[in-house]
């Protein structure tokens, strides 16, 4: 079963079969999900994209022309979801001071310190991710945690691949400021409290 | 890449691992097909009620013009003809094409049938759709 491509399960579904549909849903479930949440930034509203995203994605196979994977095809559906989603709803800048944690606040929640640090910087990352443009936030997610070059992006976001590397250098810069910013005020409230 | 750029890069990717993806919440892939499958169904049940409308229509044109064709002419008597000579009474009202000065026509008989069938059916197409077509 496992073993099955997704043009199987395509033309499966395009057969007649509905229940074929759910092992596509299944297989690609945590990428579109993980997308949809990079991007708006909360699992309430990514879920919905994802479902949203699957829901357009099962109405338009018969469209889906297979010169692309579907995964990619799937992407690019549940990126265009997400961002004009973001787009309407009001914006909302984050300030550093509005990140409350640090890795000592999540070692109180039961969880060894590996876990901890892991959902520290978890929480700091999708904090520097809600401070940079919603376009920008699926493409970091798309190079970095899918590991997809810029052609391929290029294909998702319909932006070109010039474009794309500009953006990503603005992103990363901004991001990675961010980051190095709540690092020193990790290490400097930490110092105060006394915590090696 | 510059130095800063390669740094920023390095950073990035020691935070943004693949390790830490966000995973789908439990019973998505059932959440998600429930949904396709109440939308398809949906969308399905509202295809042939749309088809109902021109079908009666036409099945009830199909018997009309069936017994016209069948009943021989003068037979229709009782009920149908007295609706009939109530409907010419306003029509009797109405003066006769021959007094305006208008080139004489001669329009085969059928002809006032059928436009009277077309807006009787107009009417009727009209009122099955205000039914199904109710949410």
């Amino acid at each position: 079963m496992g073993t099955k491509s997704d043009r199987y399960y395509i033309e499966q579904v395009l057969g007649g079969s509905m229940n074929a549909f759910s092992h596509l849903v299944d297989i690609h479930k945590d990428k579109a999900f993980n997308l949809a949440f990079r991007i708006c930034g909360n699992r309430e509203e990514a879920e919905e994209i994802a479902q949203d995203s699957f829901m357009k994605a099962y109405r338009s196979l018969k469209d889906f022309r297979m010169k692309s994977s579907f995964a990619t095809w799937l992407y690019r559906i549940v990126y265009n979801t997400a961002v004009s989603l973001v787009r309407s709803r009001k914006k909302n800048i984050l300030s550093l001071e509005e990140f409350p944690a640090d890795a000592v606040d999540f070692m109180s929640m039961g969880k060894n310190e590996e876990e901890s640090v892991l959902e520290y910087r978890n929480s700091l990352v999708n904090f520097a991710l809600q401070n940079i443009p919603e376009e920008d936030r699926g493409l970091i997610t798309l190079f970095y945690y899918e590991e997809l070059d810029a052609v391929e992006i290029s294909r998702i976001t319909g932006i070109s691949r010039n474009n794309i590397k500009v953006r990503l250098f603005r992103a990363r810069q901004k991001m990675a400021g961010i980051i190095r910013k709540a690092e020193m005020k990790n290490i400097y409230s930490n110092d105060q409290a006394g915590i090696k | 890449m510059t130095r800063q750029e390669l740094n920023d890069d390095e950073l990035l990717r020691d935070f943004l691992n693949t390790g830490m993806t966000e995973k789908a919440p439990e019973g998505f892939t059932t959440k998600t097909m429930t949904r396709i499958r109440i939308e398809s169904g949906l969308a399905r049940e509202r295809f042939p009620s749309g088809k109902k409308i021109p079908l009666i229509s036409v099945v009830i044109m199909a018997l009309l013009t069936a017994a016209a064709i069948l009943v021989p002419a003068g037979e229709t008597a009782g009920f149908g003809s007295s609706l009939l000579d109530k409907a010419k009474e306003p029509l009797s009202a109405i003066p006769s094409i021959s007094d305006f000065p208008l080139p004489a026509i001669s329009l085969p008989e059928w002809i006032p049938y059928a436009v009277a069938g077309i807006l009787i059916f107009g009417v009727f197409d009209f009122a099955l759709s205000r039914i199904f077509h109710r949410e």
